[in-house]
């Protein structure tokens, strides 16, 4: 294309997604033979079908596409999820796939410098790397770390190769560090992962509780869902209990604002106060709930190879209620700053049995160093009052990846896991050795590294070869300057596969160039367990090849062609016929290809060609039996749900004389988590072109801090320099600071800390102790 | 030289005001609806500089309630010169700060 051609098409292109702005404000606006004379006639684009891949929510896209190119995008008036509606990443998300320093061809570190190699050579040197490395120290040495945008066939045929090829179960992905907690707290409350409501709660629910949730940039679809429940619903209410003020609060209808880590306190004074008004429904816990006491003082994973397994007692109500007297709203607000009244008013919500209380949550609960304790407790409030697995009532624990739950938590690419079930467990690794086609001693049945110990033991030097795909862990891991500095070791060899270049390829020795989103076929996995088939669309740019592919390319060179032997063309139907194998039966069926390449996603456990809703409900899931009357919890061997006695403790590091504040980190809505895509997209990058550091006002006060001046925070790990924001778009409450993560020119992840929660093993980015310096001068604008 | 899209909202009654207004103005290109007080506004301009004076311009007319920003392209003539590279991002950060 001439410079002067890719002018016109980029101001059609331009032309094209104004229109389809104005007709997402405007649905039947008409703007006549001008517009088709400028854009060509948007009936003559062909439009395709995919999900968004910029969050979990899953929103269906409609891709407007011209001359190989995706041109334009619109919201899928057909997807259940979205109804049509798009948020900002997704009105522009086509375009970060255009950027100007596109990684298009492979790079082999030679001498200490990136060169570029053919395709083909540098998958020669990872295979060989691989061997090499494999012979001289074991199959545990070699790593694959991948991430909750992997498709499902990307992270299914990591983990044949990994697990059941090579033998080591050294497979972890990016969700560890958010969606782990979640994950633990399914499985200790249900036996079995993942929401037992959908999407379609918010149409039925009376109260919205946000555990920790910036659903207003985080989840801005569903959050502007949950604010038409709101208008068109009689007395709707959503109420923010954070530990910073947003925009989410300033939509709510009460915003509770309370000291960070106190969560666990607070929901069990939610609890203390369903049973001290009698609000329990009895039958409902009588019929369907057990009481379970785990370990406590349980630790918080800072000391390399620390290792918990929690165990479960069982107790009996009376225990349950006496654990609950040290959770009065009086002692409970003295933890966590929330009045004992609020408290009061929050249970009455719970408590009310005219009202339906949908909960949710996402990285506030999941990133903590109790985060499966949060997730079991917020599971006992909806457990107490039966409010659970019917429409309206609904504990939802949202995922912030497009697959984080289609591929990390349903396929199983963590250590420990198998696409169905564990490595721990003869019968799954079995059944994963039948349908892979492996001896069965192939698949090793100790667990080895969670993300935080792989990285460590890249460190230490246990691990030699680790392939990276779709994640960029040396902005996102936590006390970051460890683990950047043991991936530059001597003797370590990074593989990176992904689309720009980012401070992960900067420590490669090997970029192999990916294939991005509908660059390919594939699948993702949304938070309400529908999976969504997206075919590919454009081609990709210059030798850019998907992970998938990439994989299988490795998989051949090392001799296992028999373990993959779908050809290009077919490789996604054969991936998805083997893998489905696995969850063949009522709890997970899994919808055909065909249908899912029709339809804007289908949610499974797809039984008889209808999508199962709600899941324990014997009204709506096939798979629950009505002997154990209207909910079975078939997770469980006693086909019960457990509430778990979970204590308040406190975290790892607190605010002291050296460093006496917090500090909070998270994402903002206009970038898709370390921005390498979303600051190539001209609009979002210029809407928020680099971190800051919000301060609250009376602190900012207090330090003689102006607005936008340069301030310097310090942890024990590290120190970094930024702008000051004040008032802004969030405000902490006083005491805490909050710094987003997605800028790798101004890394928070170096001053964050690496505690863990002890049974997930799920970093927690939203507390640690810094300490705020004053510099003074502005920054440069 | 940034391309940029817009969707201009006019006051009650200025759609055509407005469209004049802005066809007038160099490297703008408007289609304004049929049927709604809304336009469609394309712009060229040679600079991020120039592309925000003219936004500002426009968002100083009387008549034109809003202007919501739907597309933008820096259309670099290398990536080492396009400002959402990193390339450019680092060299711009070793820049000594403005007082």
């Amino acid at each position: 294309m001439s410079p002067v051609e890719r002018r016109i098409f980029l101001k059609r292109m331009a032309m094209a997604a104004a229109a389809a702005s104005a007709s997402s404000l405007v649905p039947d606006v008409a703007f006549g033979e001008e517009l088709g004379g400028y854009v060509g006639d948007p009936e003559a684009l062909e439009w395709r079908k995919t999900p968004c891949r910029f969050c979990g929510v899953g929103c269906g896209l409609l891709v407007g596409l011209e001359n190989g190119r995706a041109v334009a995008v619109k919201g899928d008036p057909e997807s259940s999820v979205n109804r049509g509606l798009c948020c900002v990443k997704g009105y522009h998300s086509v375009q970060a796939l255009y950027g100007g320093d596109r990684i298009t061809r492979a790079q082999v570190r030679r001498d200490g410098r990136l060169v570029e190699v053919s395709i083909e050579e540098a998958l020669d040197v990872v295979a060989e790397r691989i061997r090499s490395t494999i012979a001289e120290h074991g199959k545990d040495s070699v790593a694959m770390y991948g991430s909750g945008q992997w498709t499902i066939p990307d992270g299914y045929v990591a983990s044949k190769l990994f697990k059941g090829a090579l033998g080591t179960n050294n497979v972890e992905a990016n969700a560890r560090l958010c969606m782990a907690s979640a994950v633990t707290g399914f499985m200790s409350t249900f036996g079995l992962d993942e929401p037992m409501g959908c999407y379609e709660d918010i149409d039925h629910a009376d109260v919205f509780v946000l555990w920790g949730n910036n659903m207003a940039e985080m989840h801005p679809v569903l959050f502007s869902r949950m604010l038409e429940r709101r208008r068109t619903g009689q007395g709707v209410q959503i109420i923010d209990l954070a530990t910073r003020t947003t925009r989410t609060s300033y939509a709510a209808d009460r915003s509770l604002l309370f000291a960070p880590q106190s969560d666990l306190a607070i929901a069990n004074a939610i609890c203390h106060e369903l049973v001290a008004n009698h609000w329990v429904d009895e039958s409902f816990v009588e019929r369907h709930v057990a009481f379970k006491r785990g370990k406590t003082d349980i630790g918080y994973g800072l000391e390399d190879g620390f290792s918990f397994t929690d165990e479960a007692t069982d107790v009996g109500w009376d225990e349950y209620v006496a654990f609950l007297a040290d959770y009065t709203p009086e002692r409970v607000e003295a933890i966590s700053g929330v009045p004992a009244e609020d408290i009061r008013w929050l249970a009455s919500l719970y408590g009310d049995p005219a009202r339906k209380v949908t909960s949710f949550w996402c990285m506030g609960m999941n990133q903590h160093t109790r985060g499966t304790w949060i997730n079991n407790l917020v599971y006992n409030v909806h457990l107490l009052v039966g409010k659970i697995a019917e429409p309206g009532n609904s504990p939802f624990s949202l995922t912030g990846q497009p697959s984080a739950c289609g591929t990390v938590r349903e396929v199983g690419t963590l250590t420990h896991a198998l696409p169905h079930g564990v490595v721990t467990n003869e019968d799954d690794r079995r059944m994963a050795a039948e349908i892979w086609g492996v001896p069965l001693e192939n698949i090793d049945p100790r667990p080895t590294y969670h993300t935080v110990e792989m990285f460590r033991a890249l460190d230490r030097g246990d691990i030699r070869f680790m392939w990276v795909q779709v994640t960029n862990p040396m902005v996102t891991m936590p006390h970051l300057n460890r683990y950047r500095a043991g991936a530059e070791k001597e003797g370590r060899f990074l593989v990176v596969s992904d689309v720009y270049p980012t401070p992960t390829t900067d420590v490669a020795d090997v970029i192999l160039p990916a294939s991005m989103w509908f660059e390919q076929e594939g699948l993702f996995g949304n938070s309400e367990r529908r999976t969504q088939h997206f075919a590919q669309l454009v081609d990709p740019p210059g030798d850019c090849m998907s992970d998938t592919w990439q994989l299988i390319e490795v998989a051949r060179r090392l001799g296992y062609e028999e373990l993959f032997p779908w050809s290009y063309e077919e490789h996604i139907d054969g991936i998805w016929a083997e893998y489905t194998r696995f969850h063949d039966n009522p709890k997970h069926r899994m919808a055909p290809l065909d249908e899912l390449k029709e339809r804007p996603g289908i949610m499974w456990p797809y039984v008889d060609g209808q999508e199962t809703k709600w899941r324990y409900n014997t009204r709506h899931d096939p798979a629950a039996d009505a002997e154990y009357g209207d909910f079975d919890f078939y997770g469980k061997p006693d086909h019960r749900a457990w509430i778990w006695l979970r204590p308040y403790e406190p975290p790892p590091e607190v605010p002291d004389a050296e460093y006496p504040m917090w500090l909070n980190t998270g994402r903002v809505v206009e970038h898709w988590h370390t921005g390498s895509m979303t600051r190539r997209v001209p609009v979002l990058h210029q809407a928020v072109p680099n971190a800051y550091v919000e301060v609250n006002r009376l602190d900012a006060a207090e330090m003689g801090i102006r607005n936008r001046e340069r301030v310097r925070l310090v942890t024990r790990r590290g120190s970094l320099e930024l702008e000051a924001r004040i008032d802004y778009r969030g405000q902490p409450t006083r005491g805490q600071v909050f710094v987003p993560f997605f800028d790798e020119g101004l890394l928070v992840n170096e001053l964050t800390l690496d505690s863990f929660c002890p049974i997930s093993k799920q970093p927690d980015y939203k507390k640690c102790a810094v300490r705020l310096e004053r510099i003074g001068g502005r920054t440069a604008s | 030289m940034p391309i940029c899209s817009y969707v201009v909202v006019p006051a009650d009654g200025a759609r055509g005001a407005v469209a004049a207004s802005l066809a007038s103005l160099p490297g703008c290109d408007v289609v304004p609806a049929e049927n709604a007080d809304l336009l469609l506004l394309v712009t060229e301009t040679d600079d991020l500089d120039a592309e925000a004076a003219l936004r500002t311009r426009i968002e100083a007319m009387p008549e034109v309630r809003g202007l919501v920003l739907t597309f933008g392209d820096v259309d670099p003539d290398t990536p080492e010169a396009d400002p959402l590279s990193r390339t450019f991002r680092k060299a711009v950060s070793s820049l000594p700060d403005t007082p």
